[in-house]
Formats: C-alpha cells, structure tokens, sequence
C-alpha cells in the first residue's frame, strides 16, 4: 500500500454517476480537506444527468446541458477523474482496486457507485443491428443516428423510460410502436384510469399501442426488422429500444466477495459488509428495496456523504418517493400508495373525462399517504409535502382534491416555506442536484434577480420545474423586493420584470415612459426595442384618459396601421364585421385594387380581404377611397382586436341554435380598436359542430341550444392549444360583459406579447374563472374599465390618416439627384 | 430620402441626444427598411427581424454580423448635408 500525499486519507470512488457524485459533493461541504479523491467513471464523460438523456432524445436539451460537474469542477475541487477505464477488480485485504491499463490504486475508504444494467428480455434477437437499450449518452446517440436513418421503431416497456424513449423518437420524426406487457401503461406509478388517459393522450400524439403484450423474438437476419409478440401480432422496425427495467449493477462487488442479494446489501449507515467499503444509488439494496428514482438516492448520497465526513449520527431513512413524466405537455405526477392498500384506506378522486383532468388522494387515519395526478400536477409538491409532514387533513378533506388554493381558502394550514430554517446542505432541486447553498451562493456571487437567471447558473428548477416555489422563495429571501415571482427581466435595458414594472406603474403612479424608467433604474437613456412598445402599452392600458401614445416607441405596423411586408412595401385590410361584407364595399375594394395597381388580392383566415403590396406613399390614398364605401382599419397589424370569426348560424344553417353572426357583429363592435398586450383573435360559432373554429381562439363563443359557451385561452399558431370553458351563459349581454371583462384582465394583467394562450397556462382558468365568473362585482368593474378605454379609442385611424394626420409618416423627406 | 440612384434609398435618424446620422436603406440581412424601425441609443432596430444596427459605424450588433453603408452628414444652421454617393463608404463620417 502507497501512503497517502499530504498524509490525507484515500478516498477511491468507483462510479461517476449522480450517485457517487452527489455523495462526493456532500461529502466536500463538509469536510473539504479530509481526503484525497479519485473518482474512477466507465463512460468516457464527466458526471451528468442520466434523468435528463430523454429531454436530449427529444431535442429540448444538448448533451452540454445535461453535464452536472465540468471536467473543471473536478481541477477545481482536488478531485482526480479517471474515465474510459473500467475498474476490474476489487482487493479487499490489500485495499486496492484495479483498473483496466492502469494498474492498482490504492484506497483508505471505498464507495461504490456502480449503477445498474438495463434489463432484457430471454428472447432471441437481442444481438441484431439496430437494437438498443436506453441508459447512456452512447445509446441516446445510437438512437439519434438510428432516427436520421430509419423510420420505424418500436420501444419495448411502457414504463417511465419507455414511454420518454418513444416521445423522444417520436419527436425526431419516427412512427413509434410501445409494446407494453401490463394492460396499463406505467402500473408501478399510476393507476388504471390514469394510465388510461395517458395512453389515450399519447395515442393521439401518434404513438401506438401493443398492451397485454408479450415479445417474443425480434426479427431479422444482421440487423432488426421486426417484433413479434407471443399473441402473434408482429410490428415491423429498423430501431427496438429495450426499456423494461433496470436491475443493479454488482458483478464488481459479488467478485469482491461482499453480501449482495437483488443488489449490494447496505446498512442505514451506507456501509457495506466489509466497513471500508459504502455504496450508494442504484446497485445498493436497503431493507429489501432496490431503486431507480432519484428522491431516495440523493437522501442516501447525503448520508453517505456524512458518514464518510465523519458524522456517526447520519442514518438513511427511505422519504417519501414520486414520479413526473418528462413529455411535453402530458402532465403526469404520483406519489406513494397508488390505490387504497385495504379497508382503513381512504380515496377522494376527481374525474372530468372531457378535460382530461384526474386527481386521487389516497388517506389513511386523515394523513396523506398517496397521490395519483394526471392533467392538473400543480398541486403535486403539495401533496408530498402533506405526507412527508403527516399532516391531519380531516379539518379541509371536502377541499382537498380541488388543490392546495381551495383547501388553504378551506382552513388548511398554510404551509410557507421556510427558507431561514432550511439548512444549506438541503437539496432544492432534485432533478438537477442542487442544494439550497449552492443557489444562494450564485444569487450572491452573481447578483441573481430572477428565476430564469437561478436556472441558467445553477440549474435549479430548470428541469421538471416542481421545485420552483421553493426556488423563487429563496430568491426572495436574499433579494428582497428586488425579487419577483417568476417573472423574467423584460430586456437588457432593466432587471425588472413585465408584471413588477406594470405593479410600479399604478402603484407610483408612473405616467410617462421616462418617468418608468427614471423610477425603476433603467440602465438605457431611451431603452430599445423591446422594452419601449412593452412601456406603451402598459402606460396606455394603466391611464387610458390621459396618455399620449408615444409614435417612436411602436413599432411600424402600428405606427402607419398597415403591415410591413419583406420587400418594405405594406398589406391593407378592411375590417369586415363578423366577416360580413356587401357588393358595395367589395367594388371599393376591386375599384382600388385596380386604381393603384396592387398586385395582390388575398382572403384571409379571419375572413376578411387583404391588398398586398401597396407602397407606403400610397397608404392614405387607398384609405381615403376604402373610407368612402364605408370600410375602416382591420387593425391586422396591432397587438389589440383582430377578427371575430363566425359562422352564420341559425338565420340560416339548419343546425345552428342561436346568431352566431349577429352576436359575434356586437362583439366586434364592442371590442375593435383595443390595444392588448398581444394580438387578441375572436370566433363564435352557432352550434357545437363549431365551424368557426372558436376553441382554439383566444375568446370563443359556442352556441348551444341552452345559451352560449364562453370558452378562452386557445391558439391555433406554432403551439396549438385549446381553450379552456370559462362559463356557459344564456344571453348575449351576459356573454358581451364576460368578453369585455376577460380581455381588461388580460390587458391589466398580461405580460408584453403574451398571447392569451400562455397566458392563461400559467395563471390558470381557475384563476380567471375567479375573477371573472365568480366575483360578479370584479367583471362589471372590468367591464366598465373596459368601455371606458374603448371610448378613447374607436376612432378609425385610417380616415384620420386620409384626411391628412401624420402626413410626415407616409412621404419620404426629401427627393434628391 | 431617396437617393441619386432610385435602388438605393438613404435614411437619416436623428437620435435622442440630437445626432444626426444617414444610412443606406437597407438592412444587410434582408434588405429591410431601416428608416421604419426604432431608434434606441445611437442604434436602430430593423422592422423585418429585429437586427440592431450601429447608426455610427453601419455594423450589425453581434451575435449578427454584417454592415451597411454609412453616409457622411453634416449639420450647418439647421440644414442637413449628405457626402455625394461616390464619396460614400463604409467608414466613420467626418463630425458633424
């Protein structure tokens, strides 16, 4: 045996994973100078972020993104990293190990980090071309390639990793088949009519579905080309990804001769058999249980961070374990029991099928011991923390599956995080690692301010997001009020944020854009681009009756009410109210078509009639003869009122039950002119075949026999969402005070070109719903408010235009040569 | 303004600290018009996708890259001149 450098002693780390390394990570806020380290790693990386390998599959995240410690960290902590070379041996009594073309290194202190292996299934074919298991950046690598290539695939194991597999592969443009051998996707985290809905959610995203079945054989000769499943059913494939499972990695320790069984056998105390030798993460087994979430292995990586410090006290206790679902947009959490275990259990479930939304809470003695949520997670963390505090619910029980704003609003303790108590050694973010030291110190180091700017530095709350409360609490602990929730900084020229910046507005009562950025430090003299329309707009909508709107801080569309095109000329579009139109104003419009040549004519998606190519010196002409024939600005170039689409309903579709053209007339006439923090598009249809498209407009209207559906939050552009119901209503003067009101609360409330849809996303329609069916008082308020600045802006501004106003804006300032 | 040459229009900013500064229309991206977008410092937005020109120098901010002819001006007793186009480059103009 060597002694040691500097008389430290050795601490030789089999294993560069989360595991080992997150252990090595506790055990240096501890006691820094204690050892000397060498971490020996198989895959020829440094350390990163095997949970995140399906965020990179899908092409949300590069390789780069997903390493956790940089080959600097390891220079900058003392730490030695071997890569590439296997450990082959383990020489208990001489306390060496021996690694593949190196030779023995010698160790004080042992921890084995192993991992694990994936699982394969005992059938034949596992050896073709083509066939991949998902458990490191060489097979994500492999299956990129193989997605470039090839066309088909199909992922056996419709598990959590599985099903990540298949969205990833899905996203790269493969046709996917999951066979699954369990009836329902994800048995071991959810339950059947969670596990239901997610299949339908995927099947309709375009996977497909072999449940209830068994594989047989992969198919092929040199490379795969095909499954087959016991029941016969055969799926042809040029990529099979094995994803059922994982089991512990221990050929190592088995060698070595330490008590293994499923895994490594450990005590509380991380140890394994031989005392000098601890293990942590996935190769260990604990009481029985072996692991492959990531809760319980940073729980063991600190007490077995502790242990190696020092501290004989650390002992392991299992917390409570839950599982979120790395897809966009399918939103997927569990936690504990999934269903009741017996007859002193208890299950509160809410179902709405149509929604897509499933929540169950599972109680036993009125503790939470389980969760099982689908479509609506947010209350996720809430839930774990009620189990992890055993918390008596039976005092807000009735409100408890509506979420944790119900049940607090209901008497449920209100549970604040407090930050000052959580001890800095205490992990934050799961997903990526991060203790709530190590964002505090980036906050202070770097003079973080914002949540996204914690998320680029640290990585916190960057990944599945559930941590974020906690993050942006920390943030607010440290930064006082110069923090903001979530709310990112609107541009270079200021670290404040649209919601905290439109907060100043009313409440210093700011009422010029120099006077905004005067009082909140702007580091421009006259800001930029991005910044100065977001002022105006936020200036206009706070102080309709006495702000003059600033022409410079517009951008051009807006300013010369027309849209800009790519050759520098601009596009014309009457408003045609509820897409209505006459013989007269469509001869105005051929008339100046042809008079000034414009070369082309268009119908639009709002149906109305575009005139493209007009050059600007024309602009207030054609206006003036649009104007003539009674047409005025379609304001299709505004962040404010674009179209109300209709269909035309009952005066003469034989399924339409209420006007639809009529009433979506009065709602054009209602709302045209706004200015909105984003461009705001309407529909109404006459009945629920909903040829209008109105959910997935901003505002729809659907018309049923009983009244009308007032439905909102809906997009049919890059992302398309569908609106979520706001209310049914039965009049056209209840619906025209719900449209007038939603849309003030989303021009007081809304970030700068946040469209509706985003917008509700993150407030939620329970919120909106709040303010605008619930409290009857608050929408007349915001009604009226509405009017009120309706009032100051219905004004055609092409007539004004033609007639002469702003002449400067359409003629060039000189002619010379 | 336009130009000797009808192909080359010329925009001239005043910014809000009262410089003056000519350029060729045309942003070196895709050819947008300059004159339409928003004046911020002693730089321009462009209207068609957001690329920041330097008014001094015609040169794009970074991470875009690529200039636009500057003009020489000069402000006498409130008039305007412009360097005739042969004297145009890509330089700094003399000080107004």
């Amino acid at each position: 045996m060597t002694p040691a450098r500097n008389g430290k002693e050795r601490l030789v780390v089999v294993g560069n994973g989360m595991a080992a390394m997150r252990t090595v990570e506790e055990l240096l806020t501890r006691s820094p100078e204690r050892y000397d380290i060498t971490v020996i790693g198989a895959e020829p990386h440094p350390n990163y972020n095997r949970i995140m390998l399906s965020s990179v599959l899908a092409g949300e995240k590069t390789v780069d993104e997903v390493v956790i410690n940089p080959r600097g960290w390891y220079d900058e902590n003392g730490v030695t990293l071997l890569t590439g070379n296997p450990v082959t041996a383990i020489d208990r009594v001489a306390r060496t190990v021996s690694l593949a073309g190196v030779g023995d290194i010698s160790y004080d202190r042992l921890l084995l980090g192993t991992g694990s292996k994936p699982l394969a299934p005992p059938i034949p074919g596992l050896q073709l071309t083509g066939v991949h298991a998902f458990r490191d950046i060489a097979d994500v690598d492999a299956m990129i390639a193989a997605s470039e290539r090839h066309r088909r695939a199909v992922v056996i194991g419709g598990g959590l990793l599985g099903l990540e597999a298949a969205w990833g592969l899905k996203r790269r443009g493969m046709s996917v088949a999951v066979v699954h051998l369990m009836s329902t996707l994800m048995e071991r985290q959810l339950d059947a009519t969670a596990g239901e809905l997610l299949q339908r959610d995927l099947d309709s995203r375009g996977i497909a579905f072999f449940t209830d079945g068994q594989t047989e054989e992969i198919l092929g000769n040199d490379k795969a080309e095909g499954v087959l499943l016991a029941d016969g059913r055969q799926i042809e494939a040029d990529l099979v990804v094995l994803a059922i499972g994982i089991r512990p990695n221990i050929d190592l320790a088995r060698a070595a001769g330490l008590d293994v069984n499923r895994g490594l056998l450990v005590g509380d105390d991380m140890r394994t058999s031989d005392p000098n030798i601890y293990a942590v993460g996935e190769c260990i087994e604990h009481n029985g249980q072996v692991f492959g979430l990531v809760a319980p292995i940073w729980e063991q990586a600190k007490v077995c961070g502790a242990r190696l410090a020092g501290n004989d006290e650390a002992v392991y206790v299992p917390p409570p374990i839950f599982t979120s679902l790395k897809i966009t947009g399918v939103d997927v959490f569990s936690a504990g029991a999934l269903a009741a275990a017996d007859e002193a259990d208890e299950e509160i479930t809410l179902h709405d099928a149509r929604r897509g939304i499933y929540k169950k809470v599972i109680l036993r003695d009125d503790r939470v011991v389980g969760s099982v949520l689908y479509g609506h997670v947010v209350d996720g963390p809430w839930y774990v923390q009620l189990m992890r505090e055993k918390t008596d619910v039976s005092a807000f029980r009735d409100q408890l599956v509506f979420g944790r704003a119900f049940a607090e609003r209901a008497g449920a303790p209100v549970s604040k995080i407090d930050i000052a108590a959580m001890p800095d050694a205490e992990q934050v973010c799961d997903c990526n690692g991060v203790s709530k030291g190590r964002i505090c110190e980036a906050i202070r180091a770097k003079g973080l301010t914002t949540l996204d700017a914690v998320r680029a530095h640290t990585k916190a709350s960057a990944s599945c997001g559930s941590c974020t409360a906690k993050v942006e609490a920390i943030l607010a602990h440290l930064g006082g009020a110069v923090a903001h929730r979530a709310d990112p900084a609107m541009c270079k020229c200021t670290d404040h944020g649209h919601d905290a910046v439109r907060h100043a507005i009313r409440e210093r009562e700011l009422r010029t854009i120099a006077a905004v950025r005067e009082a909140l430090g702007w580091r421009t003299p006259d800001g930029c681009q991005k910044c100065r329309p977001a002022l105006n707009y936020f200036l206009l909508c706070a102080w309709p009756e006495t702000y003059r709107d600033d022409a410079q801080s517009r951008f051009v569309n807006e300013r010369v009410h027309a849209n800009i095109q790519k050759d520098g000329t601009f596009s014309v579009v009457p408003r045609m109210w509820g897409g209505l139109t006459n013989p007269r104003e469509l001869r105005a419009i051929a008339d100046v078509a042809e008079k000034y040549a414009i070369p082309t004519v268009k119908v639009t998606g709002g149906q109305r009639i575009d005139l493209l190519g007009v050059k600007k010196e024309q602009l207030p002409d054609v206006w003036g003869d649009l104007n003539k024939a009674g047409l005025v600005s379609g304001h299709a170039y505004a962040k404010g009122l674009r179209t109300v689409k209709t269909c035309v309903g009952s005066e003469w579709c034989r399924f339409g039950t209420q006007d639809s053209t009529g009433l979506g007339v009065k709602i054009e006439k209602m709302c045209w002119g706004s200015w909105t923090p984003h461009k705001v598009k309407l529909a109404v249809s006459g009945c629920p075949r909903n040829c209008a498209e109105a959910t997935i407009k901003d505002i729809g209207v659907v018309c049923v026999e009983a009244g009308y559906d007032v439905v909102v939050g809906g997009n049919g552009g890059v992302e398309v969402r569908v609106t979520d119901h706001l209310v049914r209503l039965s009049t056209e003067a209840e619906v025209l005070e719900h449209v007038g009101a939603f849309l003030q609360l989303y021009r007081e409330e809304a970030r700068y070109l946040e469209r509706t849809a985003p917008w509700v996303a993150r407030v939620g329609i329970d919120y909106v719903h709040e303010r605008v069916v619930a409290d009857a008082d608050n929408r007349r308020a915001l009604h009226e408010r509405f009017l009120m600045s309706q009032r100051m802006v219905q004004s055609d501004p092409w007539a004004e235009r033609a007639a002469g106003a702003e002449a400067h804006e359409y003629r060039a300032l000189a002619e010379v040569g | 303004m336009r130009g000797p040459d009808a192909d080359l229009p010329i925009a001239v900013f005043r910014t809000a600290d009262d410089q003056v500064f000519a350029l060729v229309d045309r942003c070196p991206h895709k050819g947008g018009p300059l004159s339409e977008g928003i004046v911020q410092g002693c730089a321009v937005a462009c209207p068609l996708h957001g690329w920041v020109i330097h008014l001094d120098t015609g040169e794009a901010e970074a991470p875009d890259e690529g200039q636009v002819s500057i003009i020489a001006v000069k402000v006498d007793e409130g008039r305007i001149w412009l360097a005739a186009p042969e004297a145009c480059s890509a330089r700094k103009p003399e000080a107004a």
